[in-house]
């Protein structure tokens, strides 16, 4: 049990990461990016072939998946959000162009990869603690993700540029009339968002294995933990964790299909509680 | 400028007959069906699966194109009913009729998400993204199903044959398409186009948005079901990878929006591109990678086309929009002003206009009150409208006077105080129902539904009968914009005076303008001021929510001054307006000289 949650807890935080990357597009930027696990995949895939194929050493590939997944989100930028942007559509475009896009990139892993489950040879070195033991990947994975989310909240909270992107979000007019370089601040903070994705897919490949088409999935732990969080820092965190532990916890006991049925379940229940108790949905800026 | 008289409807302007569009889709049915068995049996797969999706674009275009509905749940709907057919065929009894109770079960499921989405006050992404969970939901419990055969689905144990499934796929789009076209050209299909462009403005306008809703989502659910249900048949099979498959229901909402979401022609346009060149890919290689590069091609075919769209105007409508682009008339000229103003115009239009005693109270405001968080934008307050009566609204900016409209017309609801309407209260109606009980309304930001015509959008709102389109027509002509079809590229004061077209036609009772003549010049202050004289001489009361005292004063019987969320007085104009504190809240007690000019109107 205590097992369970102790690598529950490292998976917990690589999704506060990737949601933490969904968020920032869609808290700041106001934009949808519903091809963020296909990012979060391309950043896996990244790893994967720099590793396999070149011989880099995978942390080193993790930062190679990062840049990677941050150039592939200005072209699904250019693609999806763009378009719609310009023709004064909402949400309703975006959504179904970067769907589209997941699903074109589904393909594109398909064709290059091959359709079976990829993984990494694994190192095998363990930590142990107090009873509890712990590949030194998982525990990687988890301090660089903690790291990383602190350093980005800190830095959006708490430093001037940080302020700035975030007031150019919220008052993108004024922040336009004022000489703000509005179109690169959102091109920036999208391929951000892309950036935490490929880090988080990056950490993933080190312990987990890839398919071509498990983008679905992971957009589904990003919009499930980005909404029930209320696209809120600490809400995501908290969702991200317990994502993460519960997801570990039941699926040895009930299995992976029926862990997934109950988190759904839940997330409905937590839709429902929100509107009973808060009345708005999601505070739509973060 | 038209004249006040009505003239007789020429049969141009009005409504083109349906009659030939139905023709054309009998003729082309009937020529598949003759034609069919003439084409090479080696095309017939690929033409047979471009037709399982061209089905499910149309079939998805009544929610997602017409009503704008990002539904992600229509997998669910089209699983229901393969594997229903599967099963029942499976136990050697005739799968028809379990089939057709399938879809009506899709289509009470699909009213049922209407019913929590509208619950959980889900729209936009959220919606998606609900509809998305519910999607999970189900195919978590078909691969968890033993019965369902989990992952590797269930296999027919009966022969089909490819025949059969292609005269069931051509009468199935054909359905499909007429049920597209049926919808367009109705009544309803204008209701749900409004819905997609503006909910609120469409709940004003009289469309109750939760019922149509339902009925569109259960439409598409029930089609949708039959497709599932044809599409295992021609298979031989029902399996998550095919009857929940996310893939095609994407290529599918692809090809409407790249056709054109809400059109007659856009699903096939899209789908001929979307598949198009994969079609071409496996009818000459069967190479599964040539067939993926294919697909691959066709997205970046598509999302070229998405990008060249974007850059144009009015891209709304996809493929359509460029095409229609192509082939439309010029717009004609904007509507001739009223005459030329004299200053003496203003003064004879006051004395011309029948003098009329305002009747009974019709719309009683009393006690209302509405904070938002902590501020106080409504205190305590309380407005009668009487029949005929023409009522100006004023106020600075922030005072209340848009929250008060909502108020009257059930937009938002007040936290205390009542609203009754000709001895009814009507505090907790929704909007629509106030609209049938004779409340219309402009709103502040012009909010005409562009995907309608500009017929269309004065039409919306009412009843349907025969007197509806004379009544329509009539305001159309008499503002002198009954030339004009498009409304999203109209000029403004056309899109005003539509707007406003639009309200009278609802406002049996009472009329509510929201600065109207804001950004127009004085001669079409006089067009839209004269309308509102005429029809409060109907009987209406009108309520006038205007900064331009000066052009509203002088046909106004009372005015009303708000600050601060408080009335401030009520009254004749020439009192109110020398009211020390109306003048002080409204200009500032330095604005002595503008204080004298707009006194000054009034006592004209």
């Amino acid at each position: 049990m205590i097992q369970d949650i102790v690598s529950g807890t490292t998976v917990g935080a690589l999704y506060v990461l990737l949601a933490l990357g969904f968020t920032v597009s869609l808290g700041i930027g106001d934009m949808v990016n519903l091809a963020h696990g296909s990012v979060v995949v391309a950043g896996m895939y990244s790893v994967f072939a720099l590793n396999t194929e070149f011989g880099v050493s995978p942390y080193l590939a993790v930062v190679a998946a990062t840049l990677i997944c941050a150039v592939l989100s200005l072209v699904v930028y250019v693609l999806a959000i763009e378009p719609s942007r310009r023709s004064g559509a909402g949400h309703r475009e975006q959504v179904v162009y970067t769907l589209v896009i997941t699903s074109g990139l589904a393909i594109a892993f398909q064709l290059f990869f091959g359709g079976d489950l990829k993984g990494l040879a694994s190192g095998g070195d363990v930590v142990s603690l107090a009873g509890i033991t712990l590949s030194r990947a998982r525990l990687v994975a988890f301090l660089v993700a903690v790291v990383v989310c602190a350093v980005f909240v800190i830095w959006l909270r708490y430093t001037t540029s940080g302020q700035l992107v975030r007031m150019t979000g919220r008052y993108t007019e004024s922040a336009y009339a004022m000489g703000v370089p509005v179109r690169t601040v959102f091109v920036g903070v999208f391929c951000l968002g892309g950036a935490l994705a490929g880090l988080a897919g990056g950490l993933l490949m080190t312990i987990l294995p890839v398919s071509p088409t498990i983008g679905l999935d992971f957009l589904l732990i990003a919009l499930i933990v980005a909404i029930a969080g209320r696209l809120s820092f600490a809400g995501i965190a908290v969702v991200g964790l317990a994502y993460g532990i519960v997801q570990a916890v039941l699926s040895n006991r009930i299995g992976g299909s029926n862990t997934a049925l109950v988190v759904f379940v839940a997330f409905l229940a937590v839709l429902a509680a929100q509107k009973l108790f808060v009345g708005r949905l999601a505070a739509r800026r973060a | 400028m038209a004249t006040a008289t009505t003239t007789p409807a020429p049969a141009a302007a009005r409504r083109p007959r349906a009659l030939p569009g139905w023709i054309v889709l009998a003729a082309v049915t009937v020529a598949l069906y003759a034609f069919w068995g003439a084409l090479p049996a080696e095309h017939v797969p690929t033409l047979i699966t471009g037709m399982v999706l061209l089905f499910l674009a149309y079939s998805w275009n009544i929610v997602g194109g017409i009503l704008g509905e990002l539904s992600l749940v229509t997998m669910v709907f089209w699983a229901m009913g393969a594997y229903t057919l599967v099963l029942v065929m499976n136990s050697e009894r005739s799968a028809w009729l379990p089939l057709v109770v399938a879809a009506i079960a899709a289509a009470a499921f699909a009213w049922l998400i209407v019913v929590l989405a509208r619950l959980l006050g889900l729209d936009g992404l959220y919606l998606a993204v609900f509809t998305l969970i519910v999607y999970e939901i189900a195919r978590s419990l078909v691969i968890a199903s033993e019965p369902l055969g989990r992952n590797e689905g269930v296999i027919l144990t009966e022969f089909t044959s490819l025949e059969t499934s292609a005269y069931l796929l051509i009468g199935l789009v054909m359905i499909g398409i007429a049920a597209n076209y049926g919808i367009l050209r109705s009544r309803i299909g204008r209701r749900w186009l409004a819905i997609k462009d503006d909910p609120t403005a469409a709940e004003a306008t009289g469309v109750f948005t939760g019922r149509e809703k339902a009925r569109a989502y259960a439409i598409s659910a029930f089609l949708t079901a039959l497709g599932g249900g044809v599409q295992a048949y021609y298979l031989g099979y029902a399996q998550p990878g095919t009857a929940l498959s996310v893939e095609l229901l994407i290529a599918a909402v692809l090809a409407v929006y790249v056709g054109g979401p809400g059109t007659i022609a856009g699903p096939l346009l899209g789908t001929t591109l979307v598949y198009g060149l994969s079609a071409l890919a496996t009818s000459v290689s069967t190479d599964i990678n040539i067939t993926l590069y294919a697909q691959l091609l066709q997205y970046a075919l598509a999302f070229a086309i998405i990008w060249l769209l974007s850059t144009r105007r009015a891209s709304r409508l996809g493929l359509v929009s460029w095409l229609g682009a192509l082939v439309r008339r010029r717009p004609p000229p904007p509507p001739e002003t009223a005459p030329p103003p004299a200053d003496a115009g203003v003064v004879e239009a006051v004395e011309a206009a029948a003098p009329h005693e305002p009747g009974d109270v019709v719309l009683s405001v009393r006690g209302v009150d509405k904070a938002f968080g902590r501020v106080r934008v409504l205190r305590d307050v309380d407005l009668d409208l009487r029949a005929g009566e023409i009522v100006g609204l004023m106020g600075p900016n922030g005072a209340g006077k848009t929250t008060l409209c909502n108020v009257v017309t059930g937009v938002i609801a007040p936290d205390a105080g009542t609203v009754t309407l000709a001895g009814e209260d009507i505090t907790r109606l929704s909007t629509p129902r106030r609209f049938h009980r004779g409340i219309a309304r402009t709103f502040q930001s012009a909010r005409l539904f562009v995907s309608l015509t500009v017929y269309d959008n004065v039409a919306v709102g009412g009843a349907g009968g025969a007197g509806d389109h004379e009544r329509v027509h009539e305001l159309l002509t008499r503002y002198g914009i009954d030339g004009h079809t498009s409304s999203a590229d109209a000029p403004t004061f056309v899109r005003r005076l539509a707007e406003v077209a639009r309200a009278m036609v609802g406002a049996k009772r009472v009329l509510i303008l929201d600065e109207p003549l804001a950004g127009l010049t004085p001669q079409q202050h006089e067009v839209i001021l004269r309308g509102v004289r005429e029809v409060a001489a109907d009987g209406t009361a009108v309520l006038l929510v205007e900064h331009l005292i000066q052009a509203v004063a002088p046909v106004c019987d009372r005015l009303v001054v708000m600050a601060d969320g408080a009335v401030i007085a009520d009254g004749p104009p020439h009192t109110v307006l020398r009211d020390d504190r109306v003048v002080d809240a409204y200009l500032g007690s330095t604005a002595v000289a503008e204080d004298e000019e707009v006194v000054g109107a009034a006592d004209r």
